[in-house]
C-alpha cells in the first residue's frame, strides 16, 4: 500500500515515538468521476510486487537530520566529554556483540571473523561499526533497515514495536549475496523507535543450487537459493517458529539455519539492552547525538583528508579473467577524479551484464567493497561509519556486470567486486603519493600496491563423519596476501581485502568437524611473489583430501588464472596467474599408509614428481562442484600482493635471505633479481651485484623502444578476435559484447547470455563448460 | 595496516631515499617520477632525465619493452598442464617502462595485446602549483 492509499479512517496515524504522522488526505473522490480516473486510480494504487526501492538502493547519502536529531546535537554541543562517553560506549557495545556471537554461532564463517555488527540511526544510517569483521556487511545493512521504515511509513498497518524481529539476505535490497543473512532490531525509548541494532554473518549454506551458498554454478537468481527480502520474523523477541522451519526447509544445513538464527538474535539483543542501559544513563538525547554527531564529523573529517589529496585524474584499471564458467576477460576500468574535497571513481565502461553468469554486482554491493578501501587500508583511524562515503559518487553504467539489474544471478558479485576494489585501491595510491611523501597531510597510513583479492579457498558439500549434511566454506578465504609497502615488503597470507581481523580457522577444529584431512594448509610456496624493490606477501598452499563419508564436493571460486588479478606498483610486478588443480583416481591415504616417505605436500613437488598414480590436472579457480572419491587430493593456493618499484632496487641481502628461506628459487634470485653471492657463505657480493644490475639497465635502454613508436605497433583499434573481451576497448561509448563485432552502447547494454554465446563461438573457448562431474558412486542410506 | 615505526613525519624514507633529484620546483607524483612545475615537465626522480610535458601522459617520455610474462612469471608447477601460475601469453602482456635517461623500471603495466595503455597520472598542476610552491593550504 502507497502513502496516497490511506483510509480515510486511518489519515490520522499514531507514530511509535507517540507523535503523528504526516499522511496524505484521503482522495476526494467526485461522484461524476470518470471511469477512466478511477481505473487509473485503483491500478495506481494496487501494487502487485513490493521489490527494491531504487530511490533507497541508488543512494548511499545519509538521511537529513530528524528532529530528534536536532534535538539531540543541541543537548550534545555543550558536553563534549558525555558524548564521547556514550560513543565509545555504543563501540564497546558492537563490539561485544561481535565477539559473543563468534562464540556461539554455528556457521565457519562467524568463528572465524566473516561478521559484524553494528548500530544504525532510527532513519537507517549506520553509525557505529564493530572494530573488527566485514564493513561491507554492515555498511549494506543500511538499505534493509530504511526499507522497513518506507514500509512502516507508507503502510498504516505495518507496525514496528519492540522485540520485533527482522531478517534479510537479498543483495537485492542491500547485501553482498544471499549467503550473508542479517537479523535487525529496533531499539526504543519508551515508545519512541531511536536506533536500531544489527548482525550480519556470512553462513554459508543457502539452499542454492551449489552447497556452500556460493554458487558458480548458478545461471537465474533462481538457482541461488533462498532470498529473504527485509521482512519480520518474530516479534516479543521470539522468532517465528513457521518461518523458522520454512527457511530450515529452504537449505541443507538446518541445524546452521536455527542455530545462528539465534545466535544473531542474542547478539542484537545484547545490543539493544546495552543501549538501552545507556539511555537509562544519559538520555536518549546523548544516544541519539552521539550517533548523529559521529557521522557528521566522520563526514567533515573525511572531506578534510580528500582536499589534502592533488586535484586531477588517477586511472587503473584491472580485468577479471573468467565468470566462473567461462574463460574470458571481463574490463574493471576504473578512474578517479579528486576535486576539492570530493572524490568520485568512474566504473562506466565495464562489461555488459551476463544473464546466464552469477558475477554480477549490484550497485550498492560494490560501493560496500569500496568502503574498506578507505577505512581498512587509507584511513583505518576514522570511526567505521558510513559517512566516510558522503563526499564519494561511484558512476557505473546501469544495465553492465558492475550496476546490474534484479534478474540475473549476483551470488558471485565478488568476482566482478573484488577487481574494482582492487582498481581503487591503487588508483588511490597514484593519488594520494605526491601528499604522503612530503607532509602527508591527508594522514594516510601507507602506500601500497595491490593486497591479493581472491577468495581462494575450498567451498565444501556433503556429509560429514557425523551424519550431517553440511555445505560452506573453509576460511582460508580469510588469509589474502598482503601488497608491498612503500618501504617494507607486503605480509605473506595477511587478511582478507574484506575483513581485516579474520582468522583461516584451525585445521584441528575443521577435521573434527568435517570429513576432510588438510596435507598442507600454512605451507608458503616458492615464487610465488609478486616481484619489486618491495615484495607482494606470498599465499600459502591449500591441499586437502576427505574419507570417512559417503558423499562429498569441492568446489573453487577465483578470477586470476590466466590474467593476474592484482597488479604491481610503480615498477613492481603483479601476482602470478592462480590455478587450481587436483588428482583424481588415487587415493592418498593408502600412498601415506604404503610409501610415506615418497609423498609431496608442496603443490609444486607434488604435480612435477606425480608421487600419486592417478590423473593430474589443473583448471581455473572458477571450480563448480565436482564430486569426489576417498582419498582424491584437490589442491589451491593463494596469489600474491602486487610488488613495489623496480626489482634491480631490491636490497640483496633481502634477496639471500628469502633464497635460503626457500622463499625464491635461484632462478628468480638470478633473473628478476639480479643478485651475486657466494654459495658457500651465503653473503652477498656487492661489487658483482651492482655490476650486474647496471648492465640490466644497460640492456633496459636498448631494447626499450620509444613508448609512441611502440603504441604505433602495438594497439589494436578492437579487442582480439580470439579472445572473448567484454567491456569498452578504447572508448566508454563502445561497449563490447564478446567478439570485435557485438558493439553495444551505454544506453543500449543487454544482458550477455553466455550459454547461446558459447553456443555460438565455440572457437573462443578451450575448456568446457564445466568441469568433469563423475557420477557419485556413494551409497547412501535412507534415513 | 600497522604505521611503519620507521616513518618519519615526511615519509622521505624507504623507496624515497633513493631519490636523485633534490628540486623543490620538482614534486613527486612517484617514487620514479616528478613534475617539475617551473618547466610543466614530467622528469626523473633518479637522473634528472625530463621526460614529457606535465600535461600529457607521462608515458610519451618513457621506454617500452613488451615482455612475455613467462619470462617473468614461469610455470611453477611444470609446462606440462593448461594452467601452470604463468599468465596466458596469448592473453596477457607485460608492458615494461623505462626512464630514457638511467634505464630504472618506473611502471609495468599487464594488458591484453592490443589494448591501448592507461594515462594513469594526471594531477592538476595549479593544484600542485598551489600546495606545494606558493604553500597555500
Amino acid at each position: 500500500m502507497n502513502e496516497n492509499d490511506t483510509d480515510p479512517t486511518d489519515s490520522e496515524r499514531t507514530e511509535p515515538d507517540g507523535g503523528v504522522a504526516e499522511t496524505t488526505p484521503p482522495s476526494e473522490k467526485s461522484s461524476e468521476q470518470s471511469l477512466e480516473e478511477e481505473m487509473t486510480e485503483f491500478l495506481e494504487g494496487e501494487e502487485m510486487f513490493e521489490g527494491p526501492d531504487l530511490d533507497i538502493m541508488e543512494d548511499h547519502s545519509m538521511e537529513p537530520r530528524t528532529d530528534l536529531e536536532e534535538a539531540a546535537m543541541e543537548e550534545v554541543a555543550n558536553d563534549d566529554v558525555t558524548r564521547m562517553i556514550v560513543q565509545n560506549r555504543l563501540q564497546a557495545t558492537a563490539n561485544e556483540a561481535r565477539e559473543m556471537v563468534m562464540h556461539i554461532a554455528s556457521s565457519p564463517g562467524a568463528k572465524w571473523g566473516d561478521l559484524i555488527n553494528g548500530i544504525f540511526t532510527r532513519e537507517g544510517d549506520m553509525a557505529v561499526a564493530s572494530s573488527s569483521g566485514v564493513l561491507l556487511f554492515i555498511a549494506l545493512q543500511s538499505q534493509p533497515i530504511k526499507h522497513i521504515m518506507k514500509k512502516w511509513r507508507e503502510d498504516p498497518d505495518y507496525e514496528i514495536n519492540e522485540g520485533d524481529i527482522f531478517h534479510h539476505n537479498d543483495a537485492r535490497y542491500g547485501n553482498v549475496h544471499n549467503t550473508d543473512q542479517s537479523t535487525f532490531l529496533p531499539i526504543f525509548d519508551d515508545d519512541e523507535l531511536i536506533a536500531w541494532a544489527s548482525c550480519v554473518i556470512h553462513e554459508g549454506e543457502n539452499g542454492s543450487t551449489e552447497p556452500g551458498g556460493m554458487p558458480g554454478d548458478a545461471e537465474s537468481p533462481y538457482d541461488e537459493g533462498l532470498k529473504v527480502q527485509p521482512m519480520k520474523i518474530g516479534t516479543d523477541y521470539e522468532l517465528d517458529e513457521e518461518l523458522l522451519t520454512f527457511f530450515q526447509n529452504s537449505v541443507r544445513d538446518k541445524k546452521l539455519v536455527k542455530n545462528d538464527h539465534r545466535a544473531r538474535l542474542a547478539s542484537t539483543r545484547r545490543m539493544v539492552e546495552r543501549v538501552e542501559d545507556a539511555v537509562d544513563q544519559y538520555g536518549s538525547k546523548y544516544v541519539v547525538g552521539a550517533l548523529r554527531h559521529s557521522l557528521e564529523s566522520t563526514e567533515a573529517e573525511m572531506r578534510n583528508r580528500i582536499e589534502s589529496i592533488p586535484d586531477g585524474t588517477y586511472r587503473q584499471t584491472t580485468f577479471a579473467d573468467n565468470t566462473l564458467k567461462d574463460d574470458c576477460l571481463i574490463k574493471v576500468p576504473c578512474e578517479i577524479t579528486i576535486d576539492g574535497d570530493e572524490l568520485t571513481a568512474d566504473y562506466r565502461g565495464s562489461a555488459p551484464e551476463f544473464d546466464d553468469r552469477a558475477n554480477n554486482t549490484i550497485l550498492s554491493s560494490l560501493k560496500g567493497m569500496l568502503i574498506p578501501v578507505f577505512l581498512n587500508f587509507i584511513w583505518p583511524d576514522l570511526p567505521r561509519n558510513q559517512a566516510i562515503f558522503e563526499p564519494v559518487s561511484i558512476e557505473a553504467d546501469r544495465g553492465s556486470t558492475l550496476h546490474c539489474t534484479r534478474e540475473v544471478p549476483n551470488a558471485q558479485s565478488m568476482m566482478t567486486f573484488f577487481p574494482s576494489f582492487s582498481a581503487m585501491e591503487q588508483g588511490m595510491m597514484k593519488a594520494m603519493y605526491p601528499d604522503f611523501v612530503q607532509d602527508n597531510e591527508s594522514e594516510a597510513t601507507d602506500i601500497h600496491a595491490n593486497q591479493w583479492n581472491m577468495i581462494n579457498g575450498w567451498t565444501y558439500g556433503g556429509f560429514t563423519q557425523h551424519d550431517d549434511f553440511v555445505g560452506n566454506i573453509v576460511t582460508d578465504i580469510n588469509t589474502m596476501p598482503g601488497g608491498a609497502r612503500w618501504n617494507r615488503d607486503g605480509l605473506h597470507s595477511q587478511a582478507a581485502v574484506f575483513c581485516a581481523m579474520g582468522d583461516m580457522g584451525e585445521t584441528e577444529h575443521y577435521e573434527e568437524e568435517y570429513p576432510f584431512v588438510a596435507l598442507t594448509r600454512t605451507r608458503l610456496m616458492k615464487d610465488l611473489q609478486g616481484f619489486g624493490r618491495y615484495r607482494g606477501g606470498h599465499g600459502h598452499q591449500q591441499v586437502f583430501t576427505h574419507k570417512d563419508t559417503p558423499a562429498w564436493a569441492w568446489l573453487a571460486t577465483g578470477i586470476g588464472s590466466r590474467f593476474p588479478s592484482v597488479n604491481g606498483l610503480y615498477g613492481g610486478y603483479a601476482s602470478p596467474s592462480i590455478p587450481c588443480g587436483r588428482i583424481k583416481g588415487t587415493n592418498v591415504f593408502d600412498e601415506m599408509d604404503e610409501n610415506p616417505e615418497e609423498l609431496e605436500y608442496d603443490i609444486s613437488e607434488l604435480m612435477k614428481k606425480k608421487p600419486l598414480d592417478g590423473e593430474y590436472s589443473t583448471w581455473d579457480l572458477g571450480l563448480q562442484q565436482e564430486f569426489a572419491e576417498e582419498g582424491e587430493v584437490y589442491w589451491l593456493s593463494h596469489g600474491a600482493g602486487g610488488g613495489l618499484g623496480d626489482p634491480l632496487e631490491r636490497d640483496p641481502e633481502s634477496v639471500i635471505e628469502e633464497y635460503d628461506d626457500e622463499l625464491i628459487s635461484e632462478w628468480v634470485l638470478e633473473n628478476i633479481y639480479h643478485v651475486s653471492f657466494d654459495e658457500e657463505t651465503m653473503l652477498v657480493d656487492e661489487e658483482e651485484t651492482e655490476e650486474r644490475r647496471a648492465e640490466q639497465r644497460e640492456q633496459r635502454l636498448e631494447e626499450g623502444v620509444p613508448f609512441d613508436e611502440f603504441v604505433d605497433d602495438w594497439e589494436t583499434e578492437t579487442p582480439p578476435e580470439d579472445i572473448p573481451f567484454f567491456g569498452h576497448w578504447n572508448d566508454k561509448e563502445e561497449i563490447y559484447a564478446g567478439t570485435p563485432e557485438a558493439v553495444m552502447t551505454p544506453e543500449t547494454l543487454q544482458p550477455v547470455p553466455m550459454n547461446l554465446f558459447r553456443a555460438q563461438n565455440p572457437h573462443l573457448f578451450d575448456t568446457p563448460i564445466y568441469p568433469p562431474k563423475p557420477e557419485c558412486k556413494a551409497d547412501i542410506e535412507d534415513d | 595496516m600497522a604505521q611503519s615505526e620507521s616513518e618519519s613525519e615526511t615519509n622521505a624514507d624507504g623507496i624515497e631515499a633513493d631519490v636523485g633529484v633534490e628540486d623543490e620546483a620538482v614534486v613527486p607524483v612517484t617514487p620514479y617520477l616528478g613534475i617539475d612545475l617551473d618547466a610543466e615537465q614530467w622528469v626523473c626522480r633518479r637522473c634528472a632525465e625530463t621526460l614529457e610535458d606535465a600535461t600529457e601522459n607521462f608515458k610519451h617520455g618513457l621506454l617500452v619493452n613488451e615482455r612475455d610474462p613467462e619470462e617473468i612469471h614461469r610455470p611453477l608447477i611444470g609446462d606440462e598442464y593448461q594452467y601452470t601460475y604463468t599468465p596466458d601469453s596469448d592473453w596477457c602482456r607485460i608492458l615494461e617502462y623505462y626512464c630514457p635517461g638511467c634505464g630504472v623500471q618506473v611502471e609495468t603495466e599487464y594488458l591484453p595485446p592490443g589494448h591501448p595503455p592507461e594515462n594513469e597520472i594526471q594531477p592538476d598542476l595549479d593544484w600542485l602549483r598551489n600546495r606545494y610552491l606558493e604553500g597555500e593550504e
